[in-house]
């Protein structure tokens, strides 16, 4: 039996586990006790200084225990979090702080060239790191101060977090979610996963995007442990802490995988866990049978598939089932309903192609101040999620292809329009357009085809000009210069055609 | 050797300017920076760098020695490299 808001949970599973190790990296470790002193004393410190109930908390942050922190505290004050990647660059940044009225922001060192920069903006900073800055609240005070055991009542329903999918185009995305939307997906994955307190899970994808908040969020849940490894960079040294320290479960998208078989010797010597779960896009079916053939026969192999607007997961594949039905992402967790639809709203029959939708208690409350957004992607209860699949005869969902044009690189979710918008904010750039091409490892990787006026730029400076805006992973890894693009009668890019144009 | 060493550490050092600081200018890469703790790489940077240390340099990189002790900045890539050369006479 389950609290009712994950922060119940905490509170409740912290006093229940008190002696048992939370988090823990290469070097250091935190029991439920220790973090649940340390929120204490930080939700202290933000009722302080002035969060109110529904104020939004931003938090770039990079995963860490000071993270986990920062997150249980702010609800605790009543406030919503909104985490975003620590190494977007500070437009990103500004522009995300704007759309959702932050009235906090918690910086880590990977922004503290920019901590000037910030004060100047409408939002009060907490730094994680020290400075001599004025009108800057500083983590140490922070968790000095005295511990509040009273949390702020929060209703179920109540909002508690945005993670934004698209934040700097003119039609940002920050999907809200409830308190209650988190328990509820929360509670499906604790279910078909089979978590208990025994599990250490070693994660690596970023707490700022769904599956990485899930994967923290359905751990602490039961009392388990997580492991903190920030990269996939260096697959055999996070293959090594696997081992050393005795994880029982690994969450990765297809190319940490792709990277594990090349790149280490997971093959030659498989670690021993319990469960393995991909999500963040398709898994090709040989990828999937090189990673079974390459995993100790006792590692269950969780298929999943999931939408940060329906908190993070909406389907999985029962691992028994795997070779049975290879390809498909498997059926709808317990508390969802699925269907399949044309564009008239229709339910289609089994192996019709349409449009996936979703209903039930994980489905986003809406997109942030984005009626528009909201009402085209919440119809009558159901989430149309933008992806094409089919259903078998078993109401196994096989995914066929996405209605939307977002590239998914590695563990991000990149929406081309902001890059274009970076790029064309060169004068001596006509228009662009980025797309995706089939990478092995990563899954997709970035092109962009620029048209320039007269040799009045070159590509160096577009370059550069894309590193001082974008981070790394936004970057595209090649630009050709072309004539001209191609387009529909009303002018919107045929992304479609974008690959014909590239050079041989 | 002192030329062997200096020619490698030219070549590594204009591949990370070129194509991810998009700039000539030796000036804004420390042989000492962490390509990860400073954002110049990410993993799919770190697995071209891997890429290119054998298409371009002849070096082949064992998944065991894909370690940040190696290949994490222009100071490790050298160390590496050097250790490599020791190891296969005439690499």
């Amino acid at each position: 039996m389950y609290k009712k808001t994950l922060l119940e949970q905490f509170l409740y599973i912290s006093e229940k586990r008190a002696q048992a190790i939370v988090l823990r990296n290469q070097t250091d470790q935190i029991s439920y006790a220790q973090l649940r002193a340390k929120v204490l004393a930080v939700a202290g410190f933000f009722k302080k200084i002035g969060i109110n109930p529904g104020d939004r908390v931003a938090l770039a942050v990079e995963n860490s225990m000071d993270y986990v922190v920062a997150f249980y505290a702010v609800w605790m004050a009543g406030g919503v979090t909104v985490a975003l990647n620590p190494q977007a660059k500070l437009y990103e940044i500004k522009n995300v702080l704007q759309h959702c009225v932050a009235k906090f922001l918690l910086i880590d060192k990977q922004n503290e060239a920019n901590v000037k920069l910030l004060t100047e903006l409408d939002v009060r900073l907490v730094t994680l790191f020290d400075n001599d800055l004025e009108d800057v609240y500083h983590w140490q005070h922070a968790l000095e101060c005295k511990p509040d055991n009273n949390w702020r009542d929060i209703k179920e329903s109540s909002l508690a977090q945005i993670i934004y999918t698209s934040g700097t185009t003119g039609n940002p995305k920050g999907v809200m979610l409830s308190h209650s939307n988190l328990m509820c997906n929360v509670k499906d994955i604790i279910g078909y996963l089979k978590l208990t307190r025994k599990d250490s899970v070693l994660n690596v994808l970023p707490f700022h995007y769904c599956y990485g908040n899930s994967v923290l969020h359905s751990h602490v849940c039961v009392g388990a442990s997580v492991v903190l490894a920030n990269t996939m960079a260096f697959p055999q040294d996070t293959l090594e802490i696997i081992r050393q320290l005795s994880v029982t479960g690994f969450s990765g998208v297809p190319s940490t995988y792709s990277l594990f078989l090349t790149h280490s010797d997971w093959a030659d010597n498989p670690p021993r866990l319990r469960y393995l779960t991909q999500a963040g896009g398709p898994m090709g079916k040989n990828l999937t049978e090189k990673l079974v053939k390459a995993c100790d026969s006792s590692t269950k192999i969780f298929v999943m598939y999931g939408q940060t607007e329906a908190t993070a997961r909406i389907c999985w594949l029962p691992p028994d089932l795997l070779h049975k039905k290879l390809g498909s992402v498997g059926i709808s967790v317990a508390s969802s309903k699925l269907e399949i639809r044309n564009l008239q709203g229709q339910k289609l029959a089994p192996y019709q192609v349409g449009e996936i939708c979703i209903n039930g208690p994980s489905v986003m409350q809406g997109y942030w101040g984005n009626p528009t957004a909201t009402s085209q992607a919440l119809v009558g209860g159901w989430l149309k999620t933008g992806d094409l699949g089919y259903l078998d005869d078993d109401g196994f969902l096989f995914i066929k292809g996405r209605n939307s044009d977002m590239i998914k690189v590695g563990a991000h979710r990149i929406n081309p329009m902001e890059l274009e918008e970076v790029i064309n904010q060169l004068t001596f750039v006509r228009e662009s357009a980025v797309f995706g091409v089939e990478d092995e490892v990563f899954g997709q990787k970035l092109r962009a085809l620029v048209v320039i006026n007269e040799a009045s730029g070159n590509l160096m400076q577009l370059k550069k000009h894309c590193r001082e805006y974008l981070p790394a992973h936004k970057i595209p890894k090649e630009i050709t210069t072309v004539t001209l693009l191609p387009k529909t009668a009303s002018g919107k890019i045929k992304r479609h055609q974008l690959i014909e144009l590239l050079p041989d | 050797m002192d030329k062997v060493i200096a020619s490698d550490e030219q070549l590594l050092r204009n591949f990370i300017l070129e194509n991810y600081l998009f700039t000539n200018d030796q000036s804004k890469l420390e042989n000492a920076d962490s390509f990860l703790g400073s954002g110049i790489l990410d993993s799919m940077g770190i697995l071209e760098l891997v890429y290119f240390l054998d298409d371009e340099m002849s070096i082949k990189v064992e998944s065991s020695e894909m370690v940040p002790k190696n290949l994490d900045s222009i100071d490790n890539l050298l160390k590496f490299i050097d250790l490599k050369k020791n190891l296969i006479p005439g690499l």
